[in-house]
C-alpha cells in the first residue's frame, strides 16, 4: 500500500528480521535525510550445526530454530545500542522467498509488533534486500547491474530502483551455490560445499581436467550448471578412488570452468543492459549473495569488469550473505516513498524479483529459496 | 485483568477478549473463523478488530493467552510467534495452555447443553485429534481441566484404551472415533461426540483466569521433524 500523503524527508530508523532460511538474524539500521544508510547493530545466528547432519537445509528444524531464538536476537540487536521499540520508525521483516515456516516465524512476530506498538511494517522480498544492499554499504543508488548468486539463486537483472527489477538472465537448472555444494557432496566433502570447494580448489590446478564451461558464447544472459556438476562427477568416477590432490585438482578445475561461464554470461548481460538502459548507463556491477564470498569468483570479475569498463562493487562478505542489516535498509528505501504493508499480508515462498519475465524450465524450481 | 487470547493450532483462527464492562461485568469479545490455511494473514487483522471495536489500546492489556500445541506445526508457531512479539512489545505476562485443554472446555460447554445425550460426571473426557498414520494427539480430563489425567502425547489409540482402563470415556474431536473404538474393542465404555470441536479462543481466555504465569513459550509439538540424517 502507498501512503495517500508523501512523506516528509526525516531520518529514518528500521528494525529488520531475517527469518527466510537458516539463519536469525536482526538489525538496526538508520537512513539518513541525506539518503545514505548507517547500521547500528546487526545480529545473525546461523543453523548450520542443526542442519549438518542431514547434508542440507531441513525446513521444518529451521522454523523451530528461528522461533526458539528470534525474539532473543531483536532483544540483542537492540541491546548493542541504546535504543529501544520506542525509538524506531518502522519494522521490516523478509516475507519471501524462502521457507515459507521460517517466513511466517519473522513476518508474524514482526506484524504482532507493528500491531502493539502502532508502527508501520513493510514485507520485504529477500531478493530486492540483496539487490539495494549497495546503497547502505557503498551509497550506490540504483540504475546498475546486478549479479545474484547464492545457493538459491543465480540471475542477473538491471536495478532500475526500488522495486523496479528487469531479469537479464537466470539459471536453467542448477543456482550456482547450490553447484557447488553438490560438488563438495559427490566428491565427499562437508557441508556446506561451498567454502569447502574453495579451500581445496587454492592447492590444486585448474587445468588439470577440461570440463565445459556451460552456455559460452551464447546470445543470452542465462546460466546453467546441472551439466558441469555432472562433468565433474564423471571425471570423479574415471579416476576411481580419490587422492587428495586428485580433489583439489577437480575443485579447482570446477571453480574456473563456474568462473569463466559466470564471466562469459555477464558480458552478454551487460550489453543486454546497456541496450536496455542506454548509450549513457551507470556502468557498475554490483554482485551479492552468498557466493559473492567466493575470492576465485571476485577475482575473476575483478578482471571481467575492469576490462569492460565497469565499476565493481560487492559489499562485504556478511552483508552479501543472509542477514536482517540489508531488511531493515530495504524496509527504509520502501518507507522513504512512502510504501508500507497490511497486517494481512502473505507470506510468499516464491516472489520474482520481476514478476513479468516468465520463470525458465528448471530455474530455481528445486532450491529453498527459489 | 484484560486478556488477549488467540488460538491458532488448527483449522479454525480464533481471538478473544476478556475485559471489564463499565459496569464492572465480565465480557467477552471474540472473533472465530474456520479455515484450513490463512490464520497468519487473518489473525493480527482479527486482534486489530478486536481490540478497536472494545475501543481498547494495547497498554491497556494485562495478560497475554495463546495455545501452544499440539496442532499443525506451522499453526501452532503462528500463535507464539505472535505471542511473543507482543511480549516483547508490551513487556506483558503470558499463559499458555494446550490446544487439547481449550477444546476440552468448549467441549465440556457443548455437552452440558444436554443435547448430545451423554452425561459428563463421572466420566473422563479424551481430547483427541487425528494425527495420522493411525495415531492420535490425545489428553484426558477427569472434572478439572487444569489437572488433566493424562498429559497430551501422541501415542495409538489401543495404547490409550489400555491407559485408560476401567474408565466411561467420551472422546472428542476428529480422533474421538478412533479412540471410541478402540476403548470398545478392548471390552471399554466409550461414546464419541464432537468430532469437528476445535479450540476456541472464548474458552482459552476463560482458562486463562486461572492458568499460572509462564515465561516458556514453547511450542508443544509431539512430534519430531521427518528429516533423516545422511548415512555417515
Amino acid at each position: 500500500m502507498i501512503n495517500p500523503v508523501s512523506p516528509m524527508p526525516r531520518e529514518l530508523l528500521v528494525l529488520g528480521i531475517e527469518t527466510s532460511c537458516d539463519e536469525t538474524a536482526a538489525a538496526l539500521v538508520v537512513r539518513g535525510i541525506d539518503g545514505r544508510g548507517r547500521i547500528l547493530s546487526n545480529v545473525v545466528r546461523s543453523q548450520l550445526d542443526q542442519h549438518r547432519a542431514y547434508g542440507g537445509v531441513v525446513p521444518e528444524i529451521a522454523a523451530r530454530a528461528h522461533l526458539e531464538i528470534l525474539d532473543k536476537m531483536i532483544a540483542q540487536a537492540f541491546r548493542q545500542t541504546s535504543l529501544t521499540l520506542d525509538s524506531i520508525d518502522a519494522l521490516a521483516a523478509t516475507a519471501g522467498p524462502g521457507l515459507i515456516g521460517g517466513l511466517l516465524v519473522g513476518l508474524v512476530t514482526a506484524k504482532a509488533i507493528s500491531l502493539a506498538r502502532g508502527l508501520p511494517l513493510i514485507a520485504i522480498n529477500h531478493l530486492e534486500a540483496h539487490a539495494l544492499t549497495p546503497g547502505l554499504t557503498d551509497n550506490m543508488k540504483p540504475p546498475y547491474l546486478l549479479l545474484l548468486v547464492s545457493g538459491g539463486h543465480t540471475q542477473v537483472l538491471a536495478v532500475e530502483g526500488v522495486g523496479k527489477f528487469h531479469r537479464l538472465g537466470t539459471t536453467l537448472d542448477d543456482a550456482l551455490g547450490e553447484a557447488f555444494d553438490k560438488t563438495a557432496k559427490l566428491l565427499g566433502l562437508g557441508y556446506p560445499g561451498g567454502p569447502e570447494v574453495e579451500k581445496q580448489a587454492k592447492t590444486g590446478d585448474p587445468k588439470r581436467f577440461a570440463l565445459p564451461r556451460p552456455m559460452l558464447g551464447r546470445p543470452d544472459a542465462n546460466f546453467s550448471f546441472a551439466g558441469l556438476k555432472t562433468a565433474v562427477r564423471h571425471a570423479a568416477q574415471k579416476l576411481g578412488t580419490l587422492a587428495a590432490v586428485d580433489v583439489a585438482d577437480l575443485c579447482a578445475s570446477f571453480q574456473a570452468a563456474a568462473g569463466d561461464s559466470v564471466a562469459d554470461r555477464l558480458r552478454v548481460a551487460m550489453a543486454l543492459y546497456e541496450e536496455r538502459m542506454g548509450p549513457t548507463a551507470k556502468r557498475v556491477l554490483v554482485v551479492s549473495g552468498g557466493v559473492a564470498a567466493n575470492a576465485a569468483l571476485r577475482q575473476s570479475l575483478q578482471a571481467m569488469t575492469g576490462m569492460q569498463g565497469y565499476q565493481l562493487v560487492i559489499p562485504p562478505i556478511n552483508l552479501c550473505t543472509d542477514n536482517a542489516a540489508m531488511i531493515a535498509w530495504a524496509g527504509a528505501e520502501r518507507l522513504a516513498l512512502g510504501h508500507t504493508d497490511g497486517l494481512d499480508f502473505a507470506a510468499r515462498p516464491r516472489w520474482p524479483l520481476d514478476e513479468v519475465s516468465a520463470p525458465l524450465l528448471g530455474s530455481g524450481r528445486l532450491g529453498a529459496k527459489a | 485483568m484484560t486478556t488477549l487470547a488467540f488460538d491458532t493450532c488448527f483449522g479454525a483462527c480464533s481471538a478473544a477478549l476478556r475485559l471489564r464492562g463499565v459496569a464492572g461485568d465480565w465480557q467477552l469479545r471474540e472473533d472465530y473463523r474456520e479455515m484450513a490455511t490463512g490464520h497468519a494473514e487473518a489473525l493480527l487483522p482479527m486482534i486489530a478488530a478486536l481490540m478497536s471495536a472494545a475501543d481498547l489500546r494495547f497498554a491497556d492489556l494485562r495478560k497475554i493467552a495463546v495455545t501452544i500445541g499440539p496442532g499443525s506445526f506451522t499453526g501452532a508457531r503462528i500463535g507464539l510467534s505472535a505471542a511473543r512479539g507482543f511480549r516483547l512489545a508490551l513487556g506483558l505476562p503470558v499463559v499458555t495452555l494446550t490446544s487439547l485443554a481449550v477444546m476440552a472446555m468448549r467441549a465440556d460447554t457443548l455437552l452440558d447443553t444436554g443435547h448430545f445425550g451423554v452425561t459428563r460426571a463421572g466420566a473422563a473426557l479424551a481430547v483427541c485429534v487425528d494425527a495420522r498414520a493411525g495415531r492420535i494427539y490425545a489428553e484426558v480430563f477427569g472434572d478439572s481441566i487444569a489437572e488433566p489425567l493424562l498429559a497430551p502425547a501422541l501415542r495409538t489409540p489401543a495404547d490409550l484404551a489400555v491407559a485408560l482402563h476401567g474408565r466411561r470415556i467420551i472422546a472428542v474431536g476428529s480422533g474421538g472415533a478412533m479412540l471410541a473404538e478402540a476403548v470398545t474393542a478392548a471390552g471399554g465404555e466409550a461414546v464419541a461426540v464432537l468430532p469437528g470441536v476445535l479450540p476456541h479462543a472464548r474458552h482459552l481466555a476463560l482458562l486463562a483466569d486461572a492458568a499460572p504465569l509462564t515465561e516458556q513459550l514453547d511450542p508443544l509439538y509431539l512430534r519430531d521433524t521427518d528429516a533423516k540424517p545422511m548415512p555417515v
